[in-house]
């Protein structure tokens, strides 16, 4: 239900034959769009529309990790089978290096650029979102465990809900740094916990 | 000579007066603008060149085409990531004339979500519509700006292409064999691949690959490899009726 309606309020909201789906932009339909274009300003437009297009995508459909080797997950994005295009995978890198240089997208560090975290939302913007939810539902006073915030019965309603733990560990590091909050460790990750300090309110 | 002198004082004073009179007609009305200029090319006066002086002051057309000018190179400049600064005149008039037309849209949109509010809304809204249903723009309107704009050193140019005329807003001279495969292009739905322009221009190949090569470069064509042979696409020419294909960064960026 509130997916709907943050859809709708994002101006992404869909036609009825397209209810389930994303709707693409028309260059999505172009082919050259799924050539990397050897023109240094027609590449740059290029890589930039792509970079919009996926943080669109992958907003839609709540994704954050873009994995070169996941087919499934990507194959409406870059699997164009009305025109017969497929984006390459080295395209694929191309673009998301282009994206990394903009702080919307980071390389796996382990992943030899196979997989990428896409920051459709910033940590700081995540930071924000979750330490006012943790006050104003008055969680402050005891230690959130990282499981509670990403799949407890209280965020089931909340865009953090089922935040990948990637950017979990991301925000936590931005709410630490900023002291408004501190972490304690876990037996393993979804154990982690984290207690909010009242000042930082 | 001094009777000359004399009749071209009336002339002029007539003219004053003329165009005093109809001020509001010249501003609001497409046909009569157009006339009105053709009337004055014709007696070798241009209400144009002079807009910061006075007959600028005079008429105000000055700014209604100052305000054109600045609508046709948001256009271009907003499109130009993709077309590389070529896009048809009747394609950049209708994005104005959209533009132009939004300001209608955006306001009804927000005269329906008020409606609650009472008649308020409602008047300055028909007020604000009713106006800019009079800004309605010719062809001959948006080639009269583009010239205007043309002393501000910043490239725009309308250029002939088959039979279509296209603004082009990056300052660049297009060769002959440019000119006449984008002219090409217009024929066979926006694309091209050398076979074709062998076929219907009777050149060689490697001077089809040639001037296809220079599109590319110049960012006008954009190349598809997984095309045999490669296909060479002019983005332009492409569904252009669809605006989102530009407007990935827009609005709906914008939450």
């Amino acid at each position: 239900m509130s997916q709907a309606a943050s859809n709708a309020a994002l101006g992404l909201s869909q036609s009825p034959a397209l209810a389930s789906g994303f709707q693409f932009p028309s260059i999505h339909n172009f082919p050259p769009f799924y050539t990397l274009q050897p023109t240094a300003s027609t590449w740059n437009n290029q890589a930039d529309l792509w970079g919009t297009i996926i943080m669109r995508y992958y907003r839609h459909h709540r994704l954050y990790q873009l994995d070169l080797d996941d087919s499934l997950t990507n194959e409406q994005l870059f699997n164009n089978q009305r025109i017969n295009r497929k984006l390459k995978p080295e395209a694929i890198q191309a673009i998301v290096d282009e994206m990394v240089k903009k702080g919307d997208a980071e390389w796996d560090a382990t992943s030899q650029k196979r997989r990428a975290i896409i920051y459709w939302r910033k940590p700081e913007d995540w930071a924000a979102m979750i330490s006012s939810w943790v006050f104003e539902s008055g969680l402050n006073n005891s230690i959130l465990t990282y499981y509670e915030i990403a799949h407890g019965e209280n965020s089931e309603d909340q865009e953090f809900y089922n935040i990948h733990a990637t950017v979990l560990q991301k925000t936590m590091d931005v709410l630490v740094k900023r002291g408004v909050a501190a972490t304690f460790q876990g037996a393993n990750f979804e154990e982690m916990g984290v207690k909010f300090f009242n000042a930082g309110a | 000579m001094e009777q000359l002198h004399s009749q071209l004082d009336t002339f002029r004073a007539n003219l004053e007066n003329f165009a005093r009179l109809h001020r509001k007609d010249i501003q609001k009305d497409p046909v009569f603008r157009m006339h009105f200029q053709k009337m004055c090319g014709n007696i070798g006066v241009d209400p144009l060149a002079s807009s910061k002086g006075y007959w600028g002051e005079l008429l105000g057309v000055g700014d209604f085409y100052y305000e054109l000018g600045i609508q046709i190179i948001d256009v271009c400049l907003s499109t130009r990531a993709l077309n590389g600064g070529l896009m048809e005149l009747t394609e950049v008039k209708r994005r104005v004339e959209r533009m132009r037309g939004l300001r209608d849209n955006n306001r009804k949109g927000n005269s329906t979500t008020n409606q609650t509010s009472g008649g308020k809304w409602a008047k300055a809204n028909m007020a604000l519509i009713s106006k800019d249903t009079s800004m309605e723009i010719t062809e001959d309107d948006v080639l009269r700006s583009i010239k205007t704009l043309a002393p501000l050193g910043s490239g725009f140019q309308v250029l002939q292409l088959g039979d279509k005329k296209m603004v082009s807003s990056v300052p660049r001279e297009l060769n002959k064999d440019q000119s006449v495969v984008l002219a090409l292009v217009q024929k066979t739905n926006g694309h091209v691949n050398v076979n074709t322009i062998i076929e219907r221009l009777g050149w060689e190949a490697g001077r089809s690959k040639t001037a296809l090569d220079t599109l590319l470069e110049d960012s006008l064509m954009w190349i598809d490899q997984q095309a045999e042979p490669h296909e060479y696409w002019v983005p332009g020419f492409f569904e252009p009726e669809d605006d989102d294909m530009y407007a990935t960064t827009s609005t709906a960026e914008a939450k």
